[in-house]
């Protein structure tokens, strides 16, 4: 039987590579594969080639202080596992695993070791993502040792928890019993540390030489306690070689005992395994949506209006994302609310000192809002991507249904940036404000931000909605692929390719607004009509780019191929 | 005039010819079947009839209305049923039958959406989220919400996935009625005894051809050869396993 769990075991890995592989070949996965690679090379990796790592430099390794903090830290993971509130014996098996295994004629035990060994790649690319990054050489074998003890022993301790819950010792009971045992170990331990240690390691951390520091803790009791513990942190931060080895030996005895020990709890796992299961395919769904938060968390909030009959489907559209947000999204609108509510109270009522550093905060938020607002608000043709199939079958034209999708989230963007304008506004007015920044009390500056809030909100509304539109593939993927090198570089080129996109669409509005204004002030005596017809201009502007924008992605919208682009994405 | 005209509908992925010269004819009233295989091109060919993806070449005509030259006219005669109902999380069920009301322009709803909540025996749901429901019952929405309008030709791909023993007859009543009251269906199914007892008539594709086209009576009568009756199932099979075949109708 084990050969068959090595067998899927090793094929899956061996394949999900090949295949993440072979769609490289596809420029849409190369270039953010090459990005993200980039994004990790820059974080962490490009010291992969320094001769020591990051430990090392702090002289970490080989030093009996660092192996007994490592130790310590290791047995309040330890101890604290067994706290957790979670006490069903759910263990998450895919839906291909339920419908294979647990007909299957094997046994607990082996349905135990089926989803060890399958958590293995996992732990194996963990480990070695972890030792490329703080640890070097030969130490990879000690952290993947200790990863894979940790991670049986955890799963012993989830099916503890399920056993005693059945024994009639729930999380409640749990708790306090474990907050006893952790306080309990910790003064045993404190008593045994050795302050000069502590002292020693401040000054030696800078030197880099921590191996002349000495041990943490020394006493029978301490040595008791830590006996296991020091095995993960002496595979982790070996002296030598020998050690190493040593330590990973026992480490691996420990975790088949943790096995045992795990098969002994005699838990039907089954029933509560697809209980979990099917949540977590579910969570996984959820977040195969572009991480878009789609949960209905203020079912009650009625539709905003009632559509009126004969209404036209773009309406629809509005009413149907405009009920999504309500649902979705309210929580924004009370914080930024609430934010808004607090300024005013403080234009009002609060020290005139602090007059202008909230007149600051609210128009700091207000700057960043199109860009923040447009992903909590997020109603639109993102949400809908999933059923895009039920879309295209819409007698309304492409141009038409992307105007009305990002109408919705418009509406709350547009008016939570008005309402934080306002609120500026209104702060800067009554604020005693210094001669550098007297401009933003101006009346011409109040209506330039406020004609200009909703083009600006729009636009940015459409960027975010082009990337479902032109590359579906990025904005849903599948829920294995939520991870990894890839999506790294997808995330940061759309994030790049956003700011430099607004930035080019602002610009032409710029160019009317910065003469308009000089021209105002200089030729006009900064005459408001002069003002408010710049305004109008370079609003009308940005208005005429989102046109141009919603009609060339209605018209790739109607392009999609459904096929090629959802049911072909993964591997 | 034909409600649903196929011609030489082609549809490619690079040099995956998914669906190649597919031609036919629906009247009103009139349900045709579509079978064949797994990965025969079926999908595809529903997806380019519901203008849900540009065909490579041919036309699709759907009430006199180009689907791709004139598609919001088509699609205002159509209902297309997919086999997973995706419906909108954050919609009840009512909320859900409101908004596609306005979507094919019905203005007078309510009535209309009682009797299809009753109808398909939604009315107890009809304040739910999709999360409440189970699957039937949220392939029985997307019906209801496709049906809403009244369509003049509907396109099902595997109506009856998901559906209890009941759920199956009552949407074969409602699919047959409303087939009966002057609209065009296609169905596309594997149930080869549902195609027969429901349809008219019935195309079969394989890798993407027709290879058979006809009255299912015709088609029996042509495998049969004089050996008696035969099911569309045993035509099905006999067909599909490589005998060359072409209905009576073109």
């Amino acid at each position: 039987m084990i050969h068959a769990f090595l067998f899927v075991t090793v094929r899956s890995f061996r394949n999900r590579i090949v295949s993440r592989l072979k769609r490289l070949q596809n420029v849409r996965y190369l270039l953010p594969f090459l990005v993200g690679i980039a994004y990790f090379w820059f974080a962490g990796f490009r010291h992969l080639f320094d001769g020591r790592s990051p430990l090392q430099h702090r002289g970490f390794a080989g030093s009996a202080f660092s192996v007994d903090l490592a130790s310590v830290v290791v047995l309040f993971m330890m101890i604290l596992a067994w706290a957790l509130p979670k006490q069903s014996a759910g263990l998450v098996f895919s839906e291909a695993e339920i419908q294979f295994l647990f007909p299957a004629p094997i046994t607990r035990r082996q349905l135990l070791l089926y989803k060890i060994l399958r958590a293995q790649p996992q732990v194996f690319i963990s480990a070695a993502v972890i030792s490329l990054l703080m640890f070097r050489g030969a130490k990879f074998i000690g952290v993947w040792a200790c990863f894979i003890a940790l991670s049986i022993y955890f799963t012993f301790v989830a099916l503890g928890r399920a056993r005693l819950k059945l024994l009639g010792v729930g999380f409640l009971v749990r708790l306090p019993v474990i907050a006893a045992v952790a306080a309990g170990v910790s003064s045993l331990l404190w008593r045994t540390v050795d302050l000069q240690a502590f002292r020693a390691m401040g000054s030696k951390l800078k030197q880099g030489r921590l191996t002349d520091v000495p041990a943490l803790v020394h006493s029978p009791v301490a040595d008791a306690i830590l006996f296991v513990p020091r095995f993960f942190g002496r595979a982790m931060l070996p002296e030598s070689i020998p050690q190493l080895l040593a330590s990973c030996g026992i480490l691996l005895a420990v975790a088949w005992l943790f096995f045992e020990l795990a098969a002994r709890t005699n838990i039907a796992v089954e029933d509560a395994s697809i209980q979990e299961s099917e949540k977590w395919a579910a969570r996984r769904a959820r977040l195969s949506e572009q991480g878009i938060r789609r949960q209905v968390t203020f079912r009650r909030i009625p539709p905003p209006f009632r559509i009126p009959a004969r209404a036209r489907p773009e309406v629809a559209i509005y009413w149907k994302n405009l009920t999504a947000g309500l649902r979705i999204s309210s929580r924004y609108l009370l914080i930024m609310a609430v934010v808004a509510l607090y300024c005013l109270g403080q234009s009002f009522y609060g020290p005139e000192l602090e007059l202008p550093v909230t007149g600051f905060l609210a128009l700091l938020v207000a700057a960043i809002f199109p860009l923040l607002g447009s992903i909590a608000f997020a109603q639109d043709m993102r949400l809908d991507l999933s059923r895009i199939e039920l879309l295209k079958s819409y007698p309304i034209s492409g141009e038409r249904l992307v105007a009305a999708e990002i109408a919705g989230p418009l509406t709350f963007v547009a008016a939570v940036e008005l309402m934080l304008l306002g609120v500026a506004a209104i702060i800067f007015h009554t604020a005693h404000l210094p001669a550098s920044a007297d401009f933003l009390a101006s009346p011409e500056f109040v209506v330039i931000t406020l004609m200009l809030a909703t083009p600006v909100c729009a636009a940015q509304l459409l960027i975010r909605n082009a990337v479902p539109i032109l590359l579906p593939g990025w904005a849903m993927r599948a829920p294995d692929e939520q991870r990894g090198f890839n999506v790294m570089g997808q995330r940061l080129l759309m994030m790049a390719g956003n700011l430099l996109v607004l930035l080019f669409v602002l610009l032409p509005a710029v160019c009317i607004v910065v003469p308009g204004l000089l021209m105002a002030r200089y030729w006009f005596h900064g005459s408001m009509p002069v003002v408010a017809l710049t305004s109008v201009l370079a609003a009308a502007l940005l208005f005429f780019e989102v046109w141009l924008g919603i009609r060339f992605l209605g018209r790739q919208f109607e392009k999609i191929d459904v096929t090629n682009e959802l049911d072909a994405r993964g591997p | 005039m034909h409600a649903i005209e196929v011609v030489n509908l082609t549809k490619s992925y690079g040099s995956l010819v998914a669906v190649r010269d597919f031609s036919f004819t629906v009247k009103p009233g009139e349900i045709l079947g579509l079978v064949g295989p797994n990965g025969a091109g079926k999908t595809t060919a529903l997806r380019a009839l519901g203008g849900i993806h540009p065909p490579t070449s041919g036309q699709v005509r759907i009430g006199g209305h180009d689907i791709m030259a004139e598609a919001v006219e088509a699609k205002r005669r159509l209902a297309f049923f997919p086999d997973e109902p995706r419906l909108f999380d954050y919609l009840t069920v009512e909320e859900h039958l409101e908004f596609a009301a306005a979507i094919y322009g019905v203005a007078e709803w309510r009535a209309p959406m009682n009797a299809l909540l009753e109808e398909l025996e939604l009315a107890e749901k009809r304040r739910a989220l999709p999360a409440e429901l189970s699957r039937g019952m949220k392939q029985k929405l997307m019906i209801a919400c496709g049906f809403i309008h009244a369509p003049e030709v509907m396109i099902f791909d595997e109506p009856l996935t998901g559906l209890d023993p009941l759920g199956i007859r009552r949407m074969k009543e409602s699919v047959t009625r409303r087939a009966q009251q002057g609209a065009a269906v296609i169905l596309s199914s594997h149930l080869l005894p549902l195609v027969e007892e429901m349809c008219d008539s019935v195309a079969v594709i394989q890798k993407g051809e027709r290879i058979a086209y006809g009255t299912i009576d015709d088609l029996k009568q042509q495998i049969a050869q004089g050996r008696g009756d035969v099911s569309l199932e045993e035509a099905f099979l006999a067909i599909t396993s490589g005998v060359p075949q072409e209905g009576p109708r073109t």
